[in-house]
């Protein structure tokens, strides 16, 4: 027979079937190799700002004991503002006796590294729960930016004896910082926190979604159902894919030149900034909302139809719910990337200083990533910790984000 | 005035009209012999509803266009703007503080002028509030009217009320367009603007970049070649970058597709994803603070003299790593997009996997591979933060990844967010910079979309 | 051979026409499956199935759609192994060696055991490189003037080379559904196997083309051991020697084509042949 010649039988064959399963191996072990990097990397990534966030969330604080009754100072009762509050506490000398009573705690060297800000963290407390001015209470207080870095051993080496003395004697630590969640931005980074740059991320997010939802759904759902084949359609269809590649700056450049000359007493506000960044997630969502409107079939409509239904009934009571839980997917996804963003704002000029969380939308804003581009400009060691525990803020924002979008997808996908 | 009285109003009186219109329609299909009018009772509504909305949020929207403005021209009028100083900055912040006391958001203010001029702010603005408000009712009012006329127990109010709502999805899709336009509009004008000052072939061809946004006097042309920056964005992000994600983002694709089992692919791809997620900002932040130092130190002990701290390698390699999930998903969909029978066929005559997928699977999805990879440089070379956080602002000619260099996308932010005026060249050149950004991303992303989608049809 | 008016033809009478239908008697037994089944995840789709196929004849596997007949196909080159959730036992010989046996290599299975499918799948290559492809991989050539004439002699043997001499640096792609599938055909004969299997290889043709690839198994059987799916039981009786009737994963008859279709000793066959079900 012919088997005895047959070439694929032959000892040569085998030979070459070894090389070529080492090959095999060798592409194998690229192919994971690959993923393994990446992985790496992904991971290299966020351990390295869960190590230097932790830092972020705490700051170093001294205690102080102050006897209350011994200063004399009194906060009527009933009803009061807050700045009314620590008007009235500062005029009753506040401050000075937070400081009086650091130097009896802390010594004349460790009271002098109390944060000149210190007195209104307690006014805060006092202001909250007036009782305490009965008695003698004792108050974790930030430390000046100096000390702090010294007691990181970091900074000045002359004052590391000073802080080492002090945590001793357990006047010194590095205590969970909630205020880290609640302030805003401010020049010490014992002082500053998020929660300015948060809302301000919320208030244009919102924006966003209001102008970016409402037009890429009717958008889709018409280019999708309605729209007939010509060369408008065509061009509604390549600007609107072309738009999803953009760079994003390009939409800062647009926003710069047409809204901030339309409304230029708005520079800074989260109005602009949701306006741009409602163009730049429109074509996704346009693009998202199509795919799953594609993916209704055809069968539901005709149903529709031959009950009588018109188009636009069809569309709005058929179509559009079935659609709903895609379009929503990838409503969320493109809403991540814009919480994502920061090179439109930047040219915009969402890169103020905002000292005080904005209450509206005209108000001055910065967004959370603008606000770790801002503070990774700072050189202190503080801020490079601050940087990353708003950088986690961001990322943990970002994966719920995320996970809802995949829990929707999984949720609600429907295979037809 | 607040925004939310105008919005309030037109909500209101549109809920009213559509619960009159309503009970009206209702009161024709009882009447009507059969019971059936042309449209159902809530069309009726809704035709009603939209012709008071509409009219009403649009007269809103020019009113606030136009009251600001006069608004001001009443202050103006008034003596107490005559003491005003006749132009310049001190006359734009008296009139701003002076709004900002009018409404309230200012306490006492630095400048006296400015308490003066207060209240004639709040007369103005309570003046022409209320006029909005009445014509904006008059408005509402008609347009209720002139619905109700029309309803009638043979009107198509659902015709109407579609061919509105089809009119409302026409013109949400025609945004794109605008956008398009706008963008085109905006660089095109500010560029020509630009090429006014400085010939197009010194910004194309030069080789010197240096603008400086406080010069003023004569325009130095030679300060603006932006040959440096084209390269530094080319070196960046089409050669550091794609060096590191072409190849480990086709291997991770090929191996989550061809050889990972099910369970580490749904494990695998979800992490990927999150890395596709990671904002450009945190990468930017990565790049400078961990990977630009070592890659120096990394240099120095190498025996590299005066490695940059801001090197092209450092923003390349992350910017690279940021791309590799978007070049693995392209690759994914372009593999998976070759039919079956491709690889049984090759498969069947004996050809291990490897040989299947290098010989027959990629060169069969090389199109859609290719179409990825331009979709992934043209977003790379218009990537901004990471570049911005760890390239540098000196614009470098060099080959050298070690060196700084710069980007068109880190010269736009530095000319933008510099002091220089509005009309000011180098102002102006962020423009043509972002012009040229635009076209080249626009062609490269035209033509992978075409090949792309080429490509699927080939196989559908 | 002539491609007759099926219509009109009784399958006996076609069978019995077929003159090397029984004639002959086989020289050498080329594969052997005993007690073999195969399951996709927890459902078995073949059951205990028992066949050999010879050196030289035509043994054709017919049935109605979804009984199985296909993926046994599969399992005799181990293409199921392409699907995660497919599992055979039983034994599948190839002269006398076990194929899922671990000392068996799967890569130089499938060189002796090519394949041919049921809708043409050339690569999207030119034509001279689907037929190259083969022996590049294993490394069956020497030089390009040993490849050419390989290629040459698989085109010609596919009866294709006359067709497509001209233009053999065009896409395989561009060829007429027949031209592709007797160049997947000659794709399959490049690397010298010694079984070919098809799998409804004429489904997706019009008449002319099939006849001419019935042709074209006729004229290859002298040289190759070759099993095809069919759905079409003229097409059995036309090209086949021995013939095997599958039903809901059985393998309910097995035996001399024209016996089959003359007197099938099985009334499901029986039923199956005249036309009752299927």
């Amino acid at each position: 027979m012919s088997n005895a010649q047959a070439p694929t039988r032959t000892a040569a064959f085998e030979a070459r079937l070894k090389k070529r399963y080492a090959a095999e191996r060798r592409f194998k072990a690229i192919g994971l190799s690959a993923i393994i990097f990446s992985i790496i990397v992904l991971l290299f990534l966020l351990a390295t700002m869960t190590v230097n966030g932790i830092g972020g969330f705490q700051r170093a604080e001294l205690r102080v004991d102050i006897d209350f009754p011994d200063m004399g100072l009194s906060l009527p009762p009933g009803e009061m503002e807050f700045n009314d509050a620590v008007q009235r506490l500062s005029g009753q000398g506040l401050r000075e006796v937070v400081q009086f009573s650091a130097e009896q705690t802390l010594g004349a060297e460790g009271a002098e590294h109390v944060n000149g800000e210190a007195w209104r963290l307690v006014a805060e407390e006092i202001h909250a729960d007036p009782s305490i001015l009965q008695g003698e209470a004792s108050f974790w207080l930030p430390t000046s930016e100096d000390l702090a870095s010294a007691y990181a051993e970091d900074g000045q080496l002359a004052l590391q004896p000073l802080a080492q003395d002090l945590a001793e004697r357990d006047l010194l630590a590095d205590n969970f910082d909630v205020g880290f969640l609640t302030r805003a931005d401010a020049t010490d980074p014992q002082l500053v926190g998020i929660w300015g740059a948060l809302k301000g991320s919320i208030l244009t997010m919102f924006v966003t979604l209001l102008l970016a939802f409402p037009i890429g759904v009717c958008a889709a759902l018409y280019l999708e159902e309605y729209a007939p084949k010509n060369r408008w359609t065509d061009i509604i269809e390549v600007s609107i894919n072309n738009l999803a590649a953009v760079p994003s700056i390009i939409f800062g450049l647009l926003g710069m030149a047409v809204f901030l000359t339309i409304f230029p007493s708005y520079r800074s506000a989260p109005l602009i900034g949701g306006m741009t960044l409602a163009l730049m997630t429109m074509p996704v969502i346009v693009i998202s909302g199509r795919n799953a409107i594609k993916a209704v079939p055809p069968s539901i409509r005709d149903g529709a139809l031959a009950v009588g239904a018109s188009p636009v009934q069809v569309v709005f009571h058929h179509v559009l719910p079935l659609a709903l839980p895609g379009i929503l997917t990838g409503t969320i996804i493109g809403m991540a990337r814009a919480l994502g963003e920061t090179a439109p704002l930047l040219l915009i000029g969402m890169r103020a200083f905002v000292a005080t969380p904005p209450s509206g939308l005209t108000d001055n804003a910065t967004v959370l990533p603008m606000q770790i581009f801002l503070w990774s400009d700072e050189i202190d060691r503080g801020f490079v910790e601050r940087t990353s525990a708003a950088i986690i803020v961001l990322l943990i924002f970002l994966l719920l984000m995320n996970g809802l979008a995949i829990y929707l997808r999984n949720r609600f996908e429907k295979k037809w | 005035m607040s925004p939310a009285i105008p919005l309030l109003l037109a909500i209101g009186l549109g809920l009213a009209g559509w619960l009159v219109a309503r009970a009206r329609a209702w009161t024709f299909k009882r009447a009507a012999p059969d019971g059936r009018i042309a449209a159902l009772p809530s069309y009726h509504a809704w035709y009603a509803a939209l012709w008071i909305v509409v009219p009403l949020i649009l007269w809103f929207l020019i009113w606030n266009g136009i009251s600001g403005q006069l608004v001001l021209n009443y202050v103006l009028a008034s003596p107490e703007a005559q003491s005003l100083p006749e132009f310049g900055l001190r006359r734009d912040s008296i009139l701003i503080e002076a709004r900002n006391i009018a409404e309230g958001n200012a306490g006492l203010g630095m400048n006296d002028e400015a308490a003066a001029l207060a209240e004639p702010f709040r007369e103005a603005m309570q003046r022409y509030s209320l006029i909005g408000l009445v014509v904006g009712l008059l408005i509402g009012g008609a347009g209720a009217a002139w619905a109700f006329l029309r309803l009638k127990p043979d009107f198509a109010a659902r015709t109407k009320v579609e061919r509105l709502v089809l009119a409302g999805l026409l013109i949400a899709s025609l945004v794109a367009i605008l956008t398009t336009f706008g963008i085109l509009v905006t660089l095109v004008y500010e560029t020509i603007l630009f090429f006014g000052k400085v010939s197009p072939a010194d910004f194309l061809f030069g080789i010197q970049w240096n603008p400086d946004p406080m010069s003023t006097g004569a325009v130095e042309g030679d300060r603006y070649g932006a040959i440096p920056l084209f390269w530094g964005t080319l070196f960046i992000g089409a050669i550091i970058a794609m060096i590191v994600a072409i190849p480990l983002g086709m291997m991770s694709a090929i191996y989550l597709t061809q050889y990972a089992p099910a369970r580490v692919r749904s494990w695998v791809k979800p992490a990927l994803e999150i890395l596709a997620g990671v904002p450009t900002v945190v990468y930017g932040y990565f790049a400078a603070l961990t990977i630009a130092p070592a890659i120096r130190d990394i240099a120095l002990a190498l025996g590299a003299s005066n490695p940059s701290s801001e090197s092209a390698l450092a923003a390349g390699l992350v910017m690279g790593v940021m791309i590799i999930p978007f070049v693995s998903s392209m690759a994914d969909d372009s593999i998976a997009a070759v039919p079956q029978a491709m690889r049984d066929g090759s498969l069947a005559m004996g050809a291990t996997t490897n040989e299947t997928i290098r010989r027959v699977l990629v060169p069969a999805a090389l199109p859609g591979i290719v179409g990825g990879v331009m979709l992934a440089i043209s977003r790379a070379i218009g990537e901004t933060m990471i570049v911005v956080m760890a390239a540098s602002t000196a614009a470098n000619l060099s080959a050298n990844p070690l060196e700084s260099m710069t980007t068109v996308t880190v010269q736009i932010v530095a000319l933008l967010t510099g002091e220089g005026s509005f009309d000011h060249p180098a102002t102006l050149a962020a423009f043509a910079l972002g012009f040229v950004l635009f076209m080249v991303t626009l062609a490269l992303n035209f033509i992978a979309l075409r090949v792309v989608k080429r490509f699927r049809e080939a196989y559908e | 051979m002539v491609m007759q008016d099926t219509a009109d033809t009784p399958i006996a009478e076609m069978a019995q026409s077929n003159a090397s239908a029984e004639a002959i008697e086989p020289t050498e037994r080329k594969m052997r499956a005993k007690g073999v089944s195969v399951y996709y995840g927890d459902k078995k789709a073949i059951d205990n199935v028992d066949i050999d196929v010879y050196q030289e004849f035509v043994t054709a596997f017919i049935g109605p759609s979804g009984c199985g007949k296909s993926t046994f196909l599969r399992a005799l080159n181990r293409m199921n192994d392409t699907i995660p959730s497919a599992r055979v036992t039983g034994t599948i010989e190839l002269d006398g060696d076990d194929i899922y046996a671990s000392g068996m290599d799967v890569v130089q299975l499938r060189a002796r055991v090519g394949m041919v499918f049921q809708k043409p799948n050339p690569f999207p290559k030119s034509i001279y490189d689907n037929i190259a492809y083969g022996p590049k991989i294993h490394g069956l050539a020497e030089g390009k003037a040993e490849l050419d004439a390989i290629v040459e002699k698989s085109l010609r043997r596919a009866g294709l080379w006359e067709e497509v001499k001209d233009r053999l640096q065009d896409s395989g792609t561009a060829l007429s559904g027949g031209q592709q599938q007797r160049l997947c055909i000659a794709r399959a004969i490049a690397v010298d196997p010694e079984v070919i299997l098809m799998d409804e290889p004429c489904s997706a043709l019009d008449p002319i083309a099939t006849a001419k690839i019935e042709e074209l198994i006729d004229d290859l059987r002298g040289n190759y051991a070759i099993v095809i799916v069919t759905h079409s039981m003229q097409q059995a009786a036309r090209v086949s020697q021995r013939t095997a009737f599958f039903h809901l994963g059985n393998l309910v008859e097995y035996g001399h084509t024209s016996d089959i279709f003359t007197n099938p000793t099985q009334q499901r066959t029986q039923d199956y042949i005249t036309g009752r079900y299927g």
